[in-house]
C-alpha cells in the first residue's frame, strides 16, 4: 500500500483485482444501464486494470451480484441488452420500531424548532420515507407535517416576502368564494392547529387576517414598492388555574404573575381570532381578565351553548 | 447436458460479504476472517492475512475508507452514498441533538441507530459538513426528570399489565382502571396513553399528573380504544376542514355544514380541540360526550359568574 501511495502503481501483490473489478461493475450498474461492451471498455481502459474480460466472465460477475442480493434488471436499447442495479443490499433500511421512535422524537421537538427548520425536516422525512417498508408508517412519515402537499418553493417565497413585509397578490382557492386573487401585505408565517398560515393585511377588507398556505395556488405578483405594516397589536390578559405546571407559553405569550395554583398570562397578537382560539383551548381552566375581550369570550360561549339547545 | 448450477465468482462474493458486514457495522475481525477461511494454506501460514489485506486494499484503492478500531473494521466512507442537501444535513443534526437528551432510552437508541446507519451511507464531504454542523437547539427536555416514571410506564405497556391509576385532571382527582398502551411525548411533557377498561375510551394522562399507579393482579387481553365520536362543523370551518388521521367526513349537508366521524381520539384532548372551534362545532354522538361538552361550556361560563 505504501508503494501505491508513493508511485500510484498497482500490482497483484497489492490488491485483489477480482474484488476491484467487482466494485467497478457494481458502481457502473448502479449509475444506470450498461451493456457488456460498456463494462469491457471500462475495465480495459481503467488505469489500474487494463484487462480484457470476456462476456462469459462478466455474466458470472453479474450473477454473483444477484446472488449477493443485488436486484439486477435487464433493458434493451437498439437491440443491445443493458443491465442496471435496481436495488442493492447496502441500501438504508429503517425498521418499524426505528420509524416509530423517529416519529415520537419528531412530535416532541416539532413545536420547538423554527419554521425554516421545520420545512427542512419535512423534506428530510419525505426523502427517508422510501427506506421504510411498512406502508402505514411510510404514510405517516410522508404526511406527519402540516407542510405536507404544499409546494415548498411557495413557502420559501412567502417566508422571504413576510420578512420584508412585502405586498403580494396570490391566486387563492377560498373556502367561501372559490378561486380569486387576493392582495396581502404580508406579516409572518405561522402554524396553528397543525396548519400553515400566512398572516397579513387583506387589502380588499383592510383587516388583519390569516390565509391557509395550502389554498394558495400561486403568487401572481409582487409589489416591490416598500410597504409599511401598521396593525395595532391586541393585548389580552388571562388567568389560568389547574394543571399550570404543564402550561407551555406560546412565543407571543409571557407569564406575568405566578402563584402555587394560578398563572396570569399576557398574550399579544395582531390576530383576534388566534387569541380567541387559544383562550377557548384552555376551556374551564381559563378566565379572561381584559374586560373588552372577556365580553367577547362570554358571547362566544353563550352562542356555543345555544347551538346545543336550539332545534 | 447443461448444468443448472449458476457459476459464481468467489472473489466477488468475498468482497461483498465483507461489505455487508461493514454496512451492518458488524465487521468483527473473527467474522471477517470467517469469510476468507478457505484461503488457509498450510504451506504459507500468513496467506489468509495476505488475502484479507489485498481485499482491504482493493476497497481502499477504490476509494472506500475502512478503519480498524480494536477488534472491528469500520466503514469511514461509502461505496454508494445517499445524496444530502444542506437542509437534510441540518435536519439530521437536529435529530442527532434531540437523541442526546431524549428521556426514553429505547427511543433514543433507535434514533441513534438510524442516524448511524445514515452516516454509513454518506460521502466524506457530507460527513465533514455534518460533523461541523451545530443545530443550536437545546433539547434538554423538561420531562428528563420523569425518566424513572417513563421506564415504569413503558414496562407496564410492554407487559400489557392492567393498572389502577389515580390522576389529576383540571383540579379533580380521577380514578381509572385501564390497559396501558404507550408513552408519548410533546416538547414539554411525557404522557401515558391508556384504554379505559369498561368504556374502551382512550385517555392520555400527563405523567406528572399521576398521583398513584397500581398494577392490578390479573393480566388482561389487549384492549383497543373503540370509541367513535360524530360531530358537525359549520360556517367557514366546514369548508376548509382537513380531517385528522383518525377521521373522515361522513356527510356534506346542503347548508354547507359537514359531519365528521372521529375514531379513537382521547375524549379530553378531543373536547379541548373542539372547544377551539367554538360555535362552528357541535358534538352529535355519543350523548355522553355531547353532555360533557355542554358541561364544559357551562363550567367555563361559570368562571365569569361572580
Amino acid at each position: 500500500m505504501k508503494q501505491f501511495m508513493k508511485d500510484n502503481t498497482i500490482t497483484y501483490n497489492l490488491m485483489s483485482f477480482t474484488g476491484f473489478k467487482s466494485l467497478l461493475i457494481f458502481t457502473m450498474l448502479l449509475e444506470g444501464p450498461k451493456s457488456y461492451y460498456d463494462l469491457q471498455k471500462a475495465i480495459s481502459e481503467h488505469q489500474y486494470l487494463h484487462e480484457t474480460v470476456s462476456i462469459d466472465t462478466l455474466r458470472i460477475y453479474i450473477n454473483t451480484l444477484k446472488a449477493m442480493g443485488c436486484n439486477v434488471e435487464k433493458t434493451t436499447t437498439n437491440r443491445v441488452a443493458k443491465y442496471y442495479i435496481k436495488s442493492q443490499p447496502f441500501e438504508l433500511k429503517i425498521t418499524d420500531e426505528q420509524a416509530k421512535s423517529v416519529l415520537k422524537v419528531y412530535k416532541a421537538i416539532a413545536k420547538s424548532i423554527t419554521l425554516t427548520d421545520f420545512i427542512a425536516l419535512q423534506s428530510f422525512f419525505e426523502k427517508f420515507a422510501r427506506y421504510i417498508t411498512n406502508e402505514d408508517l411510510k404514510n405517516k412519515f410522508e404526511n406527519i407535517s402540516p407542510l405536507n402537499n404544499i409546494d415548498s418553493s411557495i413557502i420559501k417565497d412567502l417566508l422571504k416576502y413576510a420578512k420584508n413585509n412585502t405586498e403580494i397578490t396570490v391566486l387563492y382557492n377560498s373556502p367561501n368564494s372559490g378561486k380569486k386573487n387576493i392582495t396581502i401585505l404580508t406579516d409572518r408565517l405561522g402554524i396553528s392547529n397543525n396548519k400553515l398560515y400566512v398572516y397579513g393585511i387583506n387589502s380588499e377588507y383592510n383587516n388583519y387576517s390569516s390565509f391557509l398556505v395550502s389554498k394558495i395556488i400561486k403568487i401572481v405578483s409582487v409589489n416591490l414598492q416598500k410597504s409599511k405594516l401598521t396593525v395595532p397589536e391586541l393585548t389580552v390578559l388571562y388567568e389560568l388555574k389547574n394543571d399550570i405546571e404543564n402550561f407551555e407559553p406560546l412565543a407571543c405569550e409571557r407569564i406575568i404573575e405566578k402563584t402555587h395554583d394560578k398563572l396570569v398570562v399576557e398574550i399579544k397578537s395582531k390576530n383576534k381570532f388566534d387569541i380567541m382560539q387559544r383562550i377557548m383551548s384552555h376551556t374551564s381552566k381559563c378566565k379572561v381578565i381584559s374586560p373588552e375581550f372577556q365580553k367577547e369570550v362570554i358571547a362566544c360561549l353563550k352562542q356555543m351553548k345555544e347551538g346545543y339547545f336550539e332545534k | 447436458m447443461k448444468s443448472n448450477k449458476t457459476k459464481l465468482n468467489n472473489g466477488c462474493m468475498k468482497i461483498f460479504k465483507m461489505l455487508n458486514l461493514l454496512y451492518e457495522d458488524k465487521a468483527y475481525y473473527e467474522d471477517v476472517v470467517e469469510i476468507f477461511k478457505d484461503e488457509v494454506d498450510e504451506k504459507t501460514v500468513n496467506h489468509l492475512q495476505v488475502v484479507l489485506n489485498k481485499t482491504l486494499n482493493a476497497l481502499r484503492v477504490f476509494g472506500i475508507k475502512v478503519k480498524k478500531e480494536g477488534n472491528k473494521f469500520r466503514l469511514d466512507s461509502s461505496i454508494y452514498s445517499i445524496k444530502f442537501t444542506p437542509d437534510d444535513l441540518k435536519s439530521l443534526s437536529i435529530l442527532n441533538d434531540s437523541a442526546k437528551n431524549f428521556p426514553d432510552d429505547e427511543v433514543a437508541s433507535d434514533l441513534k441507530e438510524v442516524i448511524h446507519n445514515i452516516l454509513l451511507r454518506m460521502d466524506s464531504d457530507d460527513r465533514t459538513a455534518f460533523d461541523n454542523y451545530n443545530s443550536n437547539y437545546d433539547f434538554s427536555f423538561y420531562h428528563a426528570s420523569l425518566k424513572k416514571q417513563i421506564e415504569e410506564c413503558k414496562k407496564y405497556c410492554k407487559q400489557n399489565h392492567p393498572l389502577d391509576i389515580v390522576y389529576k385532571n383540571k383540579g379533580k382527582e380521577i380514578r381509572v382502571k385501564c390497559s396501558p398502551k404507550d408513552v408519548i411525548y410533546d416538547s414539554k411533557m411525557a404522557y401515558l396513553e391508556v384504554c379505559e377498561t369498561i368504556k374502551n375510551e382512550k385517555i392520555i394522562i400527563a405523567l406528572n399528573n399521576i398521583l398513584s399507579m397500581m398494577p392490578l393482579p390479573c393480566s388482561s387481553s389487549p384492549k383497543e380504544a373503540t370509541s367513535t365520536v360524530v360531530y358537525k362543523l359549520k360556517n367557514r370551518l366546514a369548508k376548509s376542514y382537513k380531517p385528522k388521521d383518525n377521521e373522515y367526513i361522513r356527510d356534506y349537508n346542503e347548508d354547507g355544514s359537514i359531519i365528521v366521524v372521529n375514531k379513537g381520539e382521547a375524549f379530553d384532548q378531543l373536547l379541548d380541540r373542539l372547544m377551539r372551534y367554538s360555535y362552528s362545532c357541535e358534538i352529535i354522538n355519543p350523548k355522553t360526550l355531547r353532555n360533557r361538552m355542554i358541561e364544559l361550556i357551562n363550567e367555563t361560563l361559570d368562571n365569569y359568574n361572580e
